[in-house]
């Protein structure tokens, strides 16, 4: 039996038109997302990630066009998609943490109305049964997210970040969509606080057999939490592969040396080697492959043309390199 | 609750406000050089008929021959006198205006001040200040809502310039060519005045002939009203759209009119109380411009009036009436603000 | 290679943190300051406003510097041409009741509305600023008071105030740049306050505390430089203000009494019922030209806002 992956990216370029300039914030990416599976997303400050989470819920700001590609959930194209479908799958289908999520609540609503409001839109039917069954689900998925549900009539600045956090998760699993975009859901929470809400993150995502695509630029968090990992660098897709993979087999230079910048995660005592150089422009990405000008391994052939998106050590492991593999001495 | 703190502490600040106010005015018109009756009547080209009448109904209702503050003679000077601690101007000052009392109009002697404004020149102003007001408020809000929601373009950078142009238009200005094309040369609006409901028969043919003599008043209030609060209205809109909470809003799949009614325009509506608080002040300190170009019998022409004849009995009774209203309209709008934005409530 | 990419991320931040961005990757003051200027100039030109606000602001200051070479006569002095005369070549803009010529009165009276409006202005931004700081920077008392009293100001409304203080003090030039000087500073003080109060968490004045600077050294060293531009905007719109003050007031017939200005030919055409007669010629101009050179001043100053206002800045 096939089956059908949760969600399939194929192929996806989105860039950015300025007054003068192209920004080519994402280039000819490829991946998928299995039901119950989660895949962190992660790579350098700038190099696209938000850009392709954004793209995938069509929330592009006015600049950002996707130019090609298909964006199949379900095996339906989102990108095909009218507005007012899309509109309707939002949140439905695929919901959203935002990457200053902690701004995401409306300052002069309470906490409950927000969630209701969603939950009642997506219902369809407008009716005061709906909206009291609408309340009794706020208040249980209070308590999944581990709220008091006493609290769903509180404003949000009542909330401590941490609160607040495991409310938008409750708020992102209101209508039970089968994929959750979280967005450095994390960043801005203190270690402790952060483990709690990944683990949250975790146990919902096991239960409810729902696909998460986690970014972050945080290696570590990875490696604790996703399944699969995808590493990206300058508006390009470099490595994909299983977590164990990734981390102990990662074949792309680029991937290697930002495993290196994270030395606790192998649990090694390693010095931290700190990724020298800053990543491209991308209004004006170098030609090739684009780490090239940073690669210690880069040889001619790197710099002229762009090196193939492809299967290195299994069917799920795919490397864009031409020296995918070879020790960085 | 935190509500009910924040209020209170609100009232108590606008209570001291008030009193500063009141203590300012107060010394104010005391300040000028020389006793305030011959500083008055001192004046060439008095039009009171009998000073010596008026200065001793002055003098003897102010108790102008009194120590000014506990303390401080009539001359500014320090005194010792224990006396002075109760009985001095400021005392008394206060005792009349606890009664309502003002004092009696130099200009219009022998009518007292609170007759002068609380009357039908108050009626005037509110009437013609709070029609403009309501209107340039809508104007500018559905303007504002516009031009934000097509930033940067020609409908957005045409309405900022021509807002902009009616900024920096003066509004008597405004007033002038109205004056000039409808009345002068086209002769469809008449040359001034507020008609005085005594003068007619009727109810109805009072209103309209003084709805008739508002239009002109009224159009060049609103001009220069929504040049003011146009940019205002603009920003707060942009402003709100970007936020984090909007983002999420659509995120979420909402219909877009709940978006902008319901997310966005209740924070877009906050600054905005101010703004009407702000014009809660234009109420009743009037439009002296456009009422001096109209001849709009309102408290703004008769701040003209009172400066020009230099009555400043009526003055001090105006400013004190102006800055009352400032300071309760300020706390209204406090409050307002309290019961909308929860964040407020500490 | 590192300056355009400079140049490239400050398209996405604001004003304050691109300082700093730039501060890091470009080797030489002077070049830093080139590029400042560069990418200022590029985003207050990036509409065609405030181009046309510095044109217009200059037209008139040229007028204003050289009353004397442009007005063909004595703006007091009647003329033989005869009154109340309808525009000729002799008098471009007509004469008035006592024959005196139009067109040298708005010359002449170019000079007092931008004079008062500019040193009107510069007084109210000095008081604001002073104000701002010392409330945003101490804190505490001083702050809870000061903005008591500027919201207090905000309140008020001006033309009344200033009307008040007229009638107390008598009209003049002094008076006029104090009277409008003194009540127009709240707008800048509250703005200051914001900005000094932001600038004083922010890191680099946490550092230069902690090495021991004093307080005027990081009022005169951080704090000033970084809400100069803003106050100079405010500034900028104060001048509106105060034009139309002085033009209000001078209107009403409490301006300055000897000297021309624009208000004071309006004044003269409204007491010669010259929306009436139909004499456009008397006031149509003078309006005009307070328009116009408020309209520079607010071009200009809206300008400034898109450059510096950060919220506007991040779409
Ligand atoms: N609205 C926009 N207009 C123009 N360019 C943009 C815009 N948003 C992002 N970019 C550019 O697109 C590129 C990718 O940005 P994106 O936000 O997707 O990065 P990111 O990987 O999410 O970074 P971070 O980790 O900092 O969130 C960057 O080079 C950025 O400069
Ligand atoms: S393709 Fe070349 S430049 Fe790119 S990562 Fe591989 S070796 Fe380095
Ligand atoms: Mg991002």
């Amino acid at each position: 039996m096939i089956l059908v992956a949760l969600l399939e990216v194929n192929d996806l370029s989105t860039h950015y038109f300025l007054k003068e300039s192209r920004v080519r914030a994402v280039d000819n990416v490829s991946f998928t997302v299995e039901r119950g599976k989660m895949l962190g997303l992660a790579g350098e400050s700038g190099c696209g990630k938000t850009t392709v989470a954004l793209s995938i819920i069509r929330m592009l700001p006015p600049a950002g066009k996707i130019i090609t590609g298909e964006i199949l959930l379900d095996n339906i194209d989102l990108l095909k998609k009218s507005k007012e479908e899309m509109r309707k799958t939002r949140w439905l289908d695929v919901s959203y943490v935002f990457q200053y999520a902690m701004n995401a609540f409306n300052p002069v609503m309470n906490v409950g109305e927000q969630i209701t409001e969603v939950i009642i839109e997506k219902g369809g039917i407008k009716s005061r049964s709906i909206k009291k069954e609408a309340w009794k689900q706020v208040r249980e998925l209070f308590e999944i997210v581990g709220l008091d549900p006493e609290r769903v009539k509180n404003y949000p600045h009542e909330f401590s970040g941490g609160m607040k956090q495991r409310a938008i998760i409750a708020m992102a699993m209101a209508c039970n969509p089968k994929l959750l975009i979280a967005d450095e859901p994390v960043t801005a929470l203190d270690v402790i606080v952060e483990k709690k809400i990944l683990n949250l993150l975790k146990k919902l995502q096991k239960d409810f057999n729902l696909g998460v695509i986690f970014i972050t630029h945080d290696l570590s968090v990875i490696a604790e939490s996703c399944e699969e990992v995808g590493i990206m660098y300058a508006g390009k897709l470099v490595e994909v592969g299983s977590a164990t993979t990734i981390f102990h087999n990662g074949a792309h230079p680029y991937t290697k040396m930002l495993i290196k910048a994270f030395p606790s995660i192998l649990g090694e005592k390693t010095y931290i080697e700190p990724l020298e150089g800053i990543p491209p422009d991308l209004a004006n990405p170098p030609t090739g492959c684009r780490f090239h000008p940073r690669c210690p391994l880069a040889i001619d052939e790197c710099k002229k043309k762009v090196p193939f998106f492809k299967q290195y050590s299994s069917s799920r492991h795919l490397v864009a390199c031409y020296r995918a593999g070879e020790k960085i001495i | 609750m935190g509500f009910r703190r924040y209020i209170i502490r609100r009232a108590i600040d606008s209570i001291i406000l008030l009193m500063i106010t009141v203590i300012f005015n107060f010394i104010l018109f005391r300040v000028m050089p020389g006793d305030p009756t011959t500083a008055i009547l001192g004046r060439s080209g008095s039009p009171v008929y009998n000073p010596g009448e008026y200065r001793t109904r002055l003098i003897e209702r102010f108790g102008l021959n009194k120590a000014i503050l506990p303390f401080i003679d009539k001359d500014f000077q320090i005194t010792p006198d224990l006396n002075t601690l109760i009985d001095n101007q400021f005392v008394v000052y206060i005792q009349k205006l606890l009664v309502g009392d003002l004092g009696i109009s130099f200009n219009y002697f022998p009518q007292e001040v609170s007759y002068l404004i609380f009357g039908h020149r108050l009626l005037n102003t509110i009437l013609l200040m709070g029609l403009s007001i309501v209107l340039s408020f809508l104007i500018a809000i559905l303007l504002g809502t516009l031009a934000s929601s097509k930033f940067k373009s020609k409908t957005d950078m045409t309405l900022i310039f021509t807002t902009l142009t009616s900024y920096s238009t003066p509004v008597f200005w405004i007033g002038m060519l109205i004056v000039f094309f409808c009345y002068g040369q086209l002769g469809i609006l008449p040359y001034g005045g507020s008609p005085r409901i005594e003068e007619y028969s009727d109810l109805s043919s009072w209103g309209l002939d003084y709805l008739y003599h508002m239009i002109g008043p009224l159009v060049t209030l609103t001009i220069s009203f929504v040049g003011a609060w146009f940019l205002i209205a603009r920003d707060q809109m942009l402003g709100v759209f970007t936020e984090d909470y909007i983002t999420t809003a659509r995120a979420k799949g909402l219909k877009e009119r709940r978006v902008m009614f319901v997310h966005a325009r209740k924070n877009a509506m906050l600054p905005m109380i101010s703004v009407l608080a702000l014009a809660m002040t234009y109420l009743v300190s009037g439009a002296t411009m456009t009422e001096t170009v109209f001849n709009w019998n309102g408290l703004g022409l008769l701040t003209y009036e009172s400066v020009y004849r230099q009555d400043y009995p009526v003055l001090q009774g105006l400013l004190l009436l102006v800055a009352a209203v400032a300071i309760i309209s300020n706390f209204i709008a406090d409050l307002i603000y309290g019961l909308l934005d929860p964040r407020i409530r500490y | 290679m590192t300056l355009e990419f400079d140049i490239d991320v400050i398209i996405m931040t604001t004003s304050t943190q691109i300082e700093t961005i730039s501060e890091y990757l470009v080797p030489t003051r002077y070049l830093r300051y080139k590029i400042r200027f560069k990418r200022f100039w590029g985003l207050y030109t990036d509409s065609p406003f405030g181009l046309i606000g510095l044109y217009l602001v200059i037209f008139f200051l040229v007028i204003g510097i050289t009353p004397q070479i442009l007005a063909p006569y004595d703006p007091n002095i009647s003329m033989t041409g005869g009154r109340n005369a309808a525009p000729s070549t002799a008098h471009p803009l007509g004469t008035d009741r006592i024959g005196r010529d139009i067109f040298s009165q708005m010359i002449a009276g170019t000079q007092i509305s931008l004079l008062i409006g500019l040193t009107a202005a510069f007084i109210a931004v000095i008081i604001g600023t002073l104000f701002g700081i010392v409330a945003g920077y101490y804190g505490g008392w001083s702050d809870t008071i000061l903005m008591r009293l500027t919201d207090f100001f905000i309140q008020l409304p001006q033309l009344p105030l200033m009307l008040v203080f007229v009638a107390l003090f008598g009209p003049g030039v002094e008076n006029l740049i104090i009277i409008i000087g003194l009540l127009g500073w709240t707008g800048t003080s509250r703005m200051v306050r914001a900005e000094s109060l932001s600038i004083k968490e922010r890191a680099f004045v946490e550092a230069t505390r902690a090495v021991g600077a004093s307080n005027r050294h990081i009022i005169l060293d951080h704090i000033l430089p970084n809400v100069l531009p803003l106050v100079f905007a405010n500034m900028i719109l104060g001048v509106v203000n105060a034009i139309i003050s002085e033009s209000a007031l001078s209107f009403l017939g409490f301006g300055v009494t000897g000297q021309w200005s624009w208000g004071r030919v309006l004044y003269e055409a409204r007491r010669e019922d010259a929306m009436i007669t139909g004499a456009w010629w008397h006031f149509i101009p003078p309006g005009i030209c307070i328009m116009l050179v408020a309209l520079g001043f607010a071009l200009i100053s809206f300008s400034l806002n898109e450059v510096l206002n950060p919220r506007l800045r991040e779409r």
